[in-house]
């Protein structure tokens, strides 16, 4: 699929807006060309739109979709809880009149018009601040532990705090609605739940499998104490993570592609559906003790790539290592689909990269760990401790 | 019983949005017409505020020959309080865009639009009379209960249908390359400017590679546009789209007579005026047929049935290629302003509303489709 100059500057109205396609703008999607419609002589005579290629355009909408915040933590939580500072200051409110705000169930509060909005702006500033800095989170670890201790106190049904509660557990409903989608969404295919890594399958591990659990089993002592264990990104099906805990070390995967994780979870892997960065970001600092990297390090341009190692330099204890598998520079990438060629930033780095990028990121004994049965072929896998 | 005077009632008076010039332009015939006339808001604009006085503040001067008009667009604690009121009472009915397309949204905007439907319910039994701006949402008004409805089209700015009448030519072909695209409207989730966005991309990967788009109007939904700006950087379509906000009169004429078409692929709509100052502008117009557009745009624009985003990107390349089409659209763009009845429609809504109470009442009507 070509897209033809897509990412041309047509900057006709003032020039101020950075041209299509600019350094840190994302690239543009592929739009594959319509075919010529011929001239129909009996048409009447107004514009002729050929049949909408239906795949295209639900892909296009697939892309927005995205962006609702539907079901997020972030916007049911902002709902929950613009719903409790109303109800704040509609209490303190109370000897000033009625309060017109809808209540959380539909129905109408007392009727009248409100009292002047800035009567009220004191109070919801200091809710605000209160309820969403320091209660959300209590708030949403608690919820339903809350409405069940409320329930047995024989809270009033129709009182603040139940009221308060029914907001927070809608709040945890919408999240789990939204997870169920997400999941929903992996099990039918590989959706772009996040990013592209739906473009490239990543190398086969088989190679490495034993190689691997054997390295990072026998790894510096100070590694097998790190809190937070070994983690796989992007894992696949899990294997290398099951491996490991055969072996007796703590492991952990991260795999964007929703029906991969599932799987992985089937088989027993503790895996989330997530991105290498993220679950980095996450992690505590000085708090894994191993690093798998494959499929991520094939699609990023280089310099994620090198942000991504340098972060990962923080979140390894000393002494643990930092694994690299890579569908190698050669055959593998010829091999991308058009697609892949055109979306993806990265390309799989050839091994003398990897080791230059390491040791510059701080890394030490960059060496690279031999397969073992099967064909990689071109893969490679480099090992690399943090000092 | 003779009129005292005729007042509105609005939730809050905004003065770039259709409502808040409809109620000023309205205030302005009924003083004309030596009628008392002030405009009372739940919650003040700042930018409106020397122009409206709170709700409550009402109360204290009511007399029962009053006319209470309700300008009715957005859910409000006003729809409950005006029902409790003795006054007569008229409901100016702009549409309520439906919650659904809130949803996705956000959550409480949704419930309150849900509830909105439900106010309109309410008024309905105490209404003497439902004036719509369009026959849709005539249909709202007969399906929430109102007997008596009239159709009055909203009052526009005069720039616009001076515009109309413009003897300068207009639709001249666009520029071979980099065909300007305009939309205009609130940044609202049933707009779904993300397809107007989309049919660009499609538009400049088979057409038209410097093809651009200038989006004109105020987010009504904050979350909503930074998706859409999020989504315009995904396509790499940053360079080509450009959010100008909410632009005052002049710029937004400008923005008119600047761009080659106006595309709109909003879902719902109670009236669309964007599409009538394309028309008075000279701006051809791609559309779909939701809503009332059709209805506004009568056969003066193009027409899109199928949803998705290349259906409009084809229709707006056919459009661009066709210079006798797009002189054909806009000769026919500025007779359909004409045909509208924008120019009497504030001296018909003002006595109407004078009159009410003196064999003017409209009473209940045959009903129109």
């Amino acid at each position: 699929m070509a897209c033809p100059d897509a990412t041309a500057d047509g900057g006709t109205q003032g020039g101020a807006a950075a041209p299509a396609g600019a350094p840190g703008s994302p690239p543009p999607m592929a739009v594959p060309p319509v075919p010529p419609v011929p001239p129909d002589p009996q048409a009447p005579p107004s514009p002729q739109v050929p049949p909408a290629p239906q795949a295209l355009d639900e892909m296009l909408e697939a892309a927005f979709r995205r962006h609702r915040p539907q079901g997020t933590a972030r916007w049911n939580f902002e709902v929950a809880f613009t719903l409790l500072t109303e109800e704040l200051a509609a209490l303190d409110d109370a000897g000033g009149g009625p309060v017109a705000a809808d209540t959380a169930d539909g129905t109408r509060a007392p009727r009248g018009v409100p009292a002047p909005s800035g009567a009220r702006r004191p109070l919801r500033r200091v809710a605000d601040r209160l309820v969403l800095a320091r209660v959300e989170r209590w708030i949403a670890a608690r919820a339903a532990a809350a409405a069940s201790d409320a329930a047995a106190r024989g809270v009033r049904r129709d009182g603040p705090v139940a009221t308060s509660l029914r907001h927070a557990t809608e709040a945890l409903r919408f999240l789990g609605a939204r997870v169920a989608t997400l999941e929903e969404a992996g099990a039918r295919r590989d959706l772009p739940v996040d990013g592209l890594p739906w473009l490239l399958e990543p190398p086969d591990l088989s190679p490495w499998i034993g190689p691997l659990t054997r390295l990072l089993a026998g790894q510096a002592p100070g590694a097998g104490g790190a809190p937070e264990g070994v983690l796989h990104a992007e894992c696949g099906d899990g294997r290398l993570v099951l491996a490991l805990a055969r072996e007796g070390v703590a492991a952990r995967g991260v795999e964007p592609r929703g029906a991969r994780a599932r799987d992985a979870a089937a088989a027993g892997a503790p895996v989330a559906i997530g991105e290498a960065g993220d679950a980095l970001a996450a992690a505590g600092t000085a708090s894994l003790g191993g690093l798998v990297l494959s499929g991520v390090v094939d699609r990023l341009a280089v310099g994620d790539l090198v942000a991504l190692v340098v972060r990962a330099f923080d979140k390894l204890v000393p002494g643990a290592r930092l694994v690299v598998v890579s569908s190698g520079s050669g055959e593998a990438a010829a091999g991308w689909s058009a697609v892949a060629r055109d979306l993806l930033p990265g390309r799989p780095l050839h091994p003398d990269t990897w080791q230059v990028l390491l040791e510059r990121a701080g890394y030490r004994q960059v060496a690279a760990v031999e397969p073992e049965g099967g064909d990689p072929a071109g893969a490679y896998a480099l090992g690399a401790i943090r000092p | 019983m003779a009129v005292t005077g005729v007042h509105q009632f609005v939730p809050m008076l905004h003065v770039g949005d259709a409502v808040g010039r409809h109620t000023l332009g309205l205030q302005a015939l009924l003083r004309e017409r030596g009628v008392a006339s002030d405009i009372f808001v739940e919650l003040p604009d700042p930018e409106t505020e020397h122009l409206t006085r709170p709700a409550d503040a009402y109360e204290r001067e009511a007399a029962p020959g009053d006319v209470l008009v309700y300008q009715f667009a957005t859910p409000s604690a006003l729809a409950g309080w005006l029902a409790e009121r003795p006054e007569t009472l008229v409901v100016n009915y702009h549409n309520v865009t439906p919650p659904e397309f809130f949803a996705p949204w956000d959550n409480l905007l949704a419930r309150r639009h849900a509830a909105a439907r439900a106010e309109l319910a309410r008024l309905a039994e105490r209404a003497a009379l439902g004036v719509a701006v369009s026959e849709l949402n005539r249909r709202d008004l007969l399906e929430a209960g109102f007997g008596a409805t009239r159709v009055i089209p909203p009052i526009v700015d005069r720039a616009v249908l001076e515009a109309a009448t413009d003897s300068r030519p207009a639709g001249q072909a666009p520029p071979p390359a980099g065909v300007r695209w305009l939309a205009v409207g609130r940044l609202a989730p049933n707009k779904a400017l993300e397809e107007v966005v989309a049919a660009l991309l499609l538009h400049r990967a088979r057409h038209d590679p410097a093809a651009t788009l200038s989006v004109v109007g105020r987010p009504a939904l904050e979350v909503y546009a930074a998706a859409l700006r999020a989504y315009v950087a995904e396509l790499g379509l940053s360079g080509a789209v450009r959010f100008e906000g909410r632009v005052g009169p002049g710029a937004l004429a400008g923005a008119y007579r600047s761009a080659d078409v106006l595309v709109t692929a909003s879902e719902h709509e109670g009236f669309c005026l964007p599409v009538v100052e394309a028309m008075a502008y000279g701006l051809p117009v791609v559309a779909r047929r939701r809503g009332a557009v059709p209805e506004v745009l009568g056969d003066a624009g193009v027409l899109v049935d199928e949803a998705g985003p290349t259906a409009l990107s084809e229709a707006a390349a056919a459009l661009a290629g066709d210079a006798p089409l797009r002189s054909t659209l806009v000769d026919a763009g500025r007779r359909r302003v004409g045909e509208l009845g924008l120019e009497e429609a504030g001296a018909r809504l003002a006595e109407l509303l004078v009159g009410i109470h003196g064999g003017a009442h409209p009473g209940p009507e045959p009903r129109r489709r």
